[in-house]
């Protein structure tokens, strides 16, 4: 990182910039909504499963499902704290305070994206506690790949914000950039893939699909073919594999968190 | 070297001009004032040396770094305000004053003593620990004027620093002004009020329609374009004929007289002046409660420059 002349460096910087930003998460209160949502429903998950007597036999096919669900919930705190974090200095002029310090936008991204990261994190964490809290009560073991796919939410929510950021650099509202985000995930990705993989491709260069590595990892599934009887149709299943959904995923988070800082650098403040 | 310096700095909004060429040449330790109607680009040449936006054409300086090229450089002299400042609404001024004073790199006993002057300062201390959502317009120009001061910049730039204060707050922000002049750092100031900026502005850069006028000291403007108006109030109404005697006295051109004032165009230096106050006093025993030079002529010079410029 570059040293200024009075000593002060882009890393200083980068790190006074995300102290503010977590305290603007802290006060805005959505990281206590996020973390109530994250544990909500991981609790309703073991409560229904308990309630119903209905736990697979093995842990790691509870587990698979378990955290299939946290894909959702990524998307959700991802878009939550990135939605604003670029677009709103230029929306809610704040940018004419923050943008005439010899500070630069570079290092503004860098450290709004480290504190979205670190709130975004903290109920992705509290989801996998009340996890594996559960497979230790129901099964009485943790399987290590537990600890695979916590690292493979992470890479996934990097995507996401890296995603929501370019679209927060891009766009001229915040809700916008969170909305676009958001259904960008949960349903044009998503619509996406599944068509692909009707005509038998796999869509494995999809952010979405490389995600879903975060239960793979757990439960490993082959890709299967099934015939529909009585019908020409046939249903292709494709499941992410390793290493190449690693490095998409890195793909995406590079690519769109570098664009992300280019584009704000270029924006003008008029 | 020069404070602040554009070379023949042009800007299009697609296709619209909003500068035109401005060359622009401010010394250190002058207070220039930027003047003109709306939309003649006084905020886009600020925005440009802000490093908010860039110009087309051209080149901008502050302290001799490229204010575009080299904008951190640039901006570690500089202090602004641009327009009516916004701050995070969900911080204290203490905060927020922090956060802008650790990004300049102030060691933790400067910060605390340079937040609690700058907030004296503004008359902001009550407000210290108040987050800023709860502020009005008036306090938030004030906090924005705190950010200007807190790390002692040697320029400062200044976007109609007084815009949405009361009377008092105007006048408060004009002494602000004053002291940090006096303290020998140099003030760019853009502003659509005359007497703010002959109060505090020993210069002025007129622009219209994207493109210099004139820019000049104060004092030369009012001697080219126009006699200086001098207003007296005076403790009773005068008679006509002793208007019509102070008429006929040497550099005065006119006088005109309403009730307890006399409104006199007057030709001269400031030692002429002078005379004419004492004589007035002395010689026609006229009561004389004040006595100062109007904002008239500057008024004039400002719509006489705008007019010919259209």
């Amino acid at each position: 990182m570059a040293k200024k002349e009075d000593g002060m460096s882009d890393l200083t910087q980068i790190g006074i910039v995300t102290r503010y930003e977590l305290l603007k998460h802290m006060r805005r209160r959505r990281v206590y909504a996020v973390l109530v949502i994250a544990a909500v429903l991981a609790l309703i998950q073991i409560t229904v499963r308990w309630a119903l007597n209905a736990f697979p036999l093995r842990a790691t096919e509870w587990a698979s499902e378990f955290f299939g669900s946290l894909i959702f919930i990524i998307i959700i705190v991802g878009t939550f704290f990135a939605g604003d974090a670029i677009v709103s200095e230029f929306e809610q002029k704040t940018g004419y305070i923050i943008f005439t310090n010899p500070v630069k936008r570079v290092s503004l991204v860098a450290g709004k994206f480290v504190a979205a990261l670190v709130s975004s994190l903290l109920p992705v964490v509290v989801y996998y506690l009340i996890g594996t809290g559960a497979l230790v009560g129901i099964y009485g073991l943790v399987p290590v790949e537990i600890a695979a796919s916590f690292a493979y939410a992470i890479l996934y929510l990097c995507v996401v914000l890296g995603f929501t950021f370019l679209f927060s650099a891009i766009l001229k509202g915040s809700m916008g950039a969170t909305l676009l985000s958001f259904f960008m995930f949960l349903l044009i990705l998503t619509t996406v893939s599944s068509v692909i993989s009707l005509t038998d491709s796999e869509p494995w260069y999809l952010p979405n699909f490389a995600g879903g590595m975060i239960t793979q990892v757990i439960n490993p599934l082959k890709d299967t073919v099934t015939k529909i009887p009585n019908s020409s149709l046939t249903v292709y299943t494709f499941y992410p594999k390793f290493p190449i959904s690693i490095i998409v995923l890195v793909v995406y988070f590079v690519a769109t968190l570098v664009l992300s800082m280019w584009i704000t650098q270029r924006k003008q403040m008029a | 070297m020069e404070a602040i310096a554009t070379e023949c700095l042009t800007k299009y909004y697609g296709k619209i001009l909003a500068l035109d060429d401005l060359n622009l040449k401010i010394e250190t330790g002058h207070c220039v004032g930027l003047l003109g109607p709306n939309g003649a680009g006084k905020s886009t040449t600020i925005k440009i040396l802000c490093n908010l936006i860039w110009p087309t054409k051209g080149k901008a300086y502050i302290n001799g770094h490229d204010a575009i090229k080299e904008s951190t450089k640039a901006l570690r002299y500089v202090g602004a305000m641009v327009e009516t400042p916004e701050f995070y609404s969900y911080l204290t001024p203490n905060e927020v004053l922090s956060y802008i004073g650790k990004l300049r790199g102030m060691t933790t006993q400067g910060l605390k003593l340079g937040i609690a002057k700058v907030l004296e300062t503004v008359k902001l201390s009550e407000w210290a620990n108040t987050k800023i959502a709860k502020f009005s317009r008036g306090m938030k120009q004030r906090l924005g004027i705190a950010q200007v001061l807190l790390h002692d910049p040697p320029v400062l730039i200044l976007d109609e620093p007084s815009l949405g204060l009361d009377p008092r707050g105007m006048y408060e922000i004009r002494e602000v002004i004053k002291t940090v002049i006096s303290e020998g750092r140099t003030i760019f100031l853009a502003s659509h009020m005359l007497r703010e900026v002959q109060e505090v502005c020993d210069s002025i850069a007129l622009v219209d329609k994207g493109k210099l006028l004139v820019y000049d000291r104060i004092e030369n403007l009012e001697k080219i374009f126009k006699a200086t108006k001098i207003q007296v109030q005076l403790l009773n109404p005068l008679e006509p004929k002793l208007v019509a005697r102070i008429e006929k006295l040497q550099n005065v051109q006119a006088v005109a007289a309403e009730a307890k004032e006399l409104s006199i165009s007057f030709k001269g230096s400031e030692v002429e002046q002078a005379q004419l106050l004492a004589m007035l006093v002395k010689d026609f025993d006229v009561p004389v409660v004040s006595f100062r030079t109007s904002l008239e002529a500057l008024e004039e010079v400002y719509l006489q420059l705008v007019k010919e410029g259209n």
